[in-house]
């Protein structure tokens, strides 16, 4: 067409194609036109994508499906743009189905449900949220080798491809990336630090994937901070299972050893729920001829003090070095343990998990947290989201409004 | 397209246009008139023509002047296309030959990335050959070669342009060659017909990258897609060339004078149904795609998806992606065509066609694989019927120069839902002019140009998920075609 030849055809013949059909052309004939994404947030919000782990990605209760999916940050923060953010939907009833029951182990589909059933089809044209629960800081270049961590949500979700790989083909305008709680996180669930990714190593790693998703050219992008790990319900005070234990909560062949008292421990101990309640207290359920003891000066699951500051310690390292990043690029940076703090001040953040009544159901771990005590539920996924779009408009000057609002 | 018993796909192309000579008397002309004309014929252009994959250029001459021809022939023989009886007219041996160089250009642009992949630019040789002897004062015969539907895309399947359209197809081509004797008769001074049956050649070949999403994963319940392969992920390039083949139909047609100023004509080009019979052959094309440790087919991370597509095989005889033999049908449309002439000065001649074109015939096309695990893939067109108009004029600049120019609109076959890769037409408008040189009384050159130009339409570059009808919402971008087309032919009358 006239209207869009670009000049690989010769200039006489233009011209006598415009005088053939000029008027045509000039009154303005030039049929449908290209409808482009124009995201409301602005231009620079085309192509959001998003990398991270499992709080990206929308697990919550220990399983991960269409509907966790849709409710995670990353989805919120892209309706604020206003863009279209394509997720890989996982086919209920999940892979592995949520929790329904964090005490009874009981799964959303009931006890027949599947595992997993895989993604569901057709697969979306374009993926925006390459986010794999389970991913740390290597894996987001690596899906095979030694130092890699992934698992099947790693194929069902990158079909082969690193999140990087599969950012870069998604043409970012603009990403976001929250990788490194992975790397401290198992230490507080297993109490056991050495597994903890020097901060040396993740800096660099943090650094080779910052380097590589830049090839996307990306206009700009958000660098969310590693959480406080301890600050999570799945990790109670010693203290708060031996006030349980004065008060019989648990069964009578569970017993909590005196080193758990607040006043036996120079600083707070952390208990990992799924420790005490999944293997201690469950055996003593299971078996009422036998006992079981928690104790927090001897059992290498729960976190003594040095531990707790170690990991503490750790993040903040981590931190320092994503906050770096972001300054060098001149992307924005998020940190959510300051609200986490304020909402553990607050008592938003249980100590201890509800064990009775109806709310040992439905919100174990409080309205902030899943049924697994480690994965923000919805209101906190809004929070986060909130604390990133402010980010985004401060750095950007753009004007993002809240979700919901 | 086809695959692992998975979803089969297929389609044919592209474009265009139109025309070919004529005789003609007069003077000189007033630019007003020309004006008047060129304003007449653009009011009377309503929405409509034979598009599709339809080649109205068999002839220069009635090129120059927008394809209308059906009320007065050029005498080059090729009214044996554009209307038989029109030959009749033709009172000497005359032989004519020549070629239509059609030159698309076009793009697409994707509405999610704004980026614009442009067709390939190549120019289409697209020949017509006549030849016809009058048979006493009242009977003329001949025999016409003319290629009256066709089509070839081609857009970039490789490499960092790759287009993303390629899984619809990338590479296609449509030759249809219509070889017919002709015989057309003076009934009265001012009344004649013609016709003669048809037989058409035809050949096409299809190429496409064959998704691996939508495949099932060997020795599961699993597509590649559920397994979390990226939409549109190329494992292989198939291969469909059907060499050529057969079918008949006919073209006859109607002409008469009422007065010595204007003339009349009608014409009919049958529907003609061929069956294709060819070779499908499909080649491996590299994934990059390596499975994770901990990956849910069990099988030891690092181990490449091309490994094992080749493990399972996928391509080996037996496979459903072996090199098999394919057989699809496709009918070209009918042609009606009416049409009046005037000539309202000595050396002017006024012509306007109507044409209606019975694209509705092509509805699916599906591709039927000789083996039995490779499923048949049913691509639906659903076209429609359509409408165009031709108007030109001639006007004898002196004893042996002609001069034409014309101006046809068509309205578009395919239906909003499917605009694609294989054929992105729309609406379109063409200008033409043309010139013949009488050069010596026996030998006459032609030659013409024209420009197309069609409404940039909307279109898509994916398929509708399996099961489901193509439908508008999945046009994803914006298709812009446009073409330069030149023609020349030689005519000899002893």
């Amino acid at each position: 067409m006239v209207g869009h030849d670009d000049g690989r055809s010769f200039a006489p013949l233009r011209l006598l194609a415009a005088l053939l059909l000029g008027g045509f052309v000039l009154a303005g004939c030039e049929g449908e036109e290209v409808r482009p994404l124009e995201p409301e947030g602005g231009e620079m919000f085309t192509s959001y994508v998003a990398l991270g782990n499992s709080i990206t990605a929308g697990f919550q209760s220990g399983g991960i499906n269409d509907s966790t999916q849709q409710a995670s940050y990353a989805a919120m923060v892209a309706d604020a743009m206003g863009t279209e953010f394509d997720l890989p939907l996982m086919a209920p009833p999940g892979c592995p189905p949520p929790l329904v029951n964090a005490y009874t182990g009981e799964v959303v589909g009931g006890e027949d449900a599947p595992a997993c059933l895989g993604r569901v089809t057709p697969p979306p044209t374009s993926l925006n949220n390459v986010a794999v629960p389970g991913a740390a800081i290597y894996d987001a270049l690596h899906i095979t080798g030694e130092a890699a961590s992934p698992n099947e949500l790693t194929t069902f979700i990158l079909g082969g491809r690193t999140q990087v790989e599969a950012a870069r083909q998604a043409d970012p305008t603009f990403v976001s990336v929250a990788l490194g709680s992975n790397d401290v996180l198992d230490a507080a669930l297993t109490g056991r630090t050495g597994g903890i990714t020097p901060p040396s190593t993740f800096t660099e790693r943090y650094g080779a994937t910052l380097d590589s998703l830049d090839l996307a050219d990306a206009e700009g992008g958000v660098l969310i901070g590693v959480p406080d790990v301890t600050l999570i319900p799945h990790l109670s005070p010693g203290g708060a299972y031996w006030q349980a234990y004065q008060q019989d909560a648990f069964p009578p062949n569970f017993f909590v050893d005196g080193s758990c008292a607040p006043d036996q421990q120079p600083a707070p101990t952390l208990v990992p729920f799924g420790y005490a309640f999944g293997e201690l207290i469950a055996t003593a359920a299971a078996r009422p001829d036998t006992t079981t003891e928690l104790d927090c000066s001897a059992d290498l699951e729960v976190l003594v003090p040095t531990e707790i500051q170690t990991i503490r310690q750790t993040v903040a390292s981590y931190n320092a070095a994503i906050q770096e990043e972001a300054s060098s690029r001149d992307w924005a940076y998020v940190s959510l343990t300051p609200t986490l703090e304020s909402l553990r001040a607050e008592g938003r953040i249980p100590l201890f998990p509800n064990t009775s009544g109806p709310e040992a159901v439905s919100q174990p771990f409080g309205e902030l947290f899943s049924k697994d005590g480690i994965h923000p539920a919805r209101p906190l996924h809004r929070m986060l989201a909130e604390l990133v779009i402010e980010a985004i408009n401060e750095q950007y000057d753009t004007s993002l409004s809240p979700p919901g609002s | 397209m086809p695959p692992a018993g998975g979803e089969l796909v297929l389609s044919l192309t592209q474009p265009d246009p139109t025309s070919n000579r004529s005789t003609g008397r007069g003077r000189r002309v007033p630019v007003a008139l020309l004006a008047a004309l060129a304003g007449l014929l653009l009011g009377v252009a309503p929405p409509l023509q034979a598009q599709g994959f339809g080649i109205y250029e068999q002839g220069t001459c009635v090129m120059g002047r927008g394809g209308a021809a059906a009320a007065t022939p050029c005498l080059d023989g090729s009214s044996m296309f554009f209307n038989p009886a029109g030959l009749a007219e033709v009172d000497r041996i005359t032989a004519s030959a020549g070629v239509t160089g059609i030159r698309p250009f076009g793009s697409f642009t994707s509405d999610r990335t704004g980026e614009e992949t442009d067709l390939v630019e190549k120019t289409i040789p697209v020949p017509h050959g006549y030849g016809a002897a009058p048979l006493g004062d009242r009977v003329t015969a001949g025999l016409g070669v003319y290629a009256p539907y066709g089509l070839e895309t081609e857009w970039p399947a490789d490499g960092e342009e790759a287009f993303d359209g390629r899984f619809l197809g990338y590479d296609n081509s449509l030759q249809t060659v219509y070889v017919q004797p002709t015989a057309a008769v003076h009934l009265t001074d001012r009344l004649s017909v013609g016709g003669g049956p048809l037989l058409a050649l035809g050949r096409v070949e299809l190429n496409q990258r064959l998704d691996l999403s939508s495949q099932p994963v060997p020795g599961t319940e699993f597509t590649f897609g559920q397994l979390g392969v990226p939409f549109h992920t190329g494992f292989a390039d198939a291969n469909l060339d059907a060499d050529w083949s057969t079918g008949f139909g006919a073209n006859i047609g109607l002409r008469y004078e009422p007065t010595e100023r204007i003339s009349l004509g009608a014409r009919y080009l049958t529907p003609v149904e061929i069956d294709y019979s060819g070779d499908a052959t499909f080649e491996q094309v590299s994934t990059g795609l390596v499975l994770p440790d901990n990956n849910p087919l069990g099988l030891p991370g690092g181990t490449s998806v091309d490994a094992l597509l080749q493990q399972e095989g996928v391509f080996d005889e037996g496979g459903p992606l072996a090199d098999q033999g394919v057989q699809t049908s496709i009918t070209m449309p009918g042609q009606l065509v009416v049409g009046a002439a005037v000539r309202p000065l000595p050396r002017l001649e006024l012509e306007a066609d109507w044409v209606y074109t019975q694209w509705a015939a092509f509805d699916t096309v599906r591709l039927e694989f000789g083996q039995q695990q490779t499923p048949d893939d049913v691509q639906v067109e659903n076209y429609d019927d359509t409408h165009g108009v031709h108007a030109g004029l001639e006007y004898s600049a002196t004893d042996r120069i002609d001069v034409r120019a014309g101006y046809f609109w068509n309205e578009p076959a395919s239906p909003d839902a499917v605009v694609t890769p294989l054929l992105p037409e729309g609406e379109r408008t063409q200008g033409t002019v043309g010139i013949g040189w009488e050069a010596t009384p026996r030998l006459q050159f032609d030659v013409a140009y024209q420009f197309l130009y069609q409404l940039d339409r909307r279109g898509r570059t994916v398929d509708p998920p399996e099961g489901s009808a193509p439908t508008e919402d999945l046009n994803n971008g914006l298709y812009s075609f446009a073409a330069h087309l030149f023609a020349a032919t030689a005519t000899v009358r002893w």
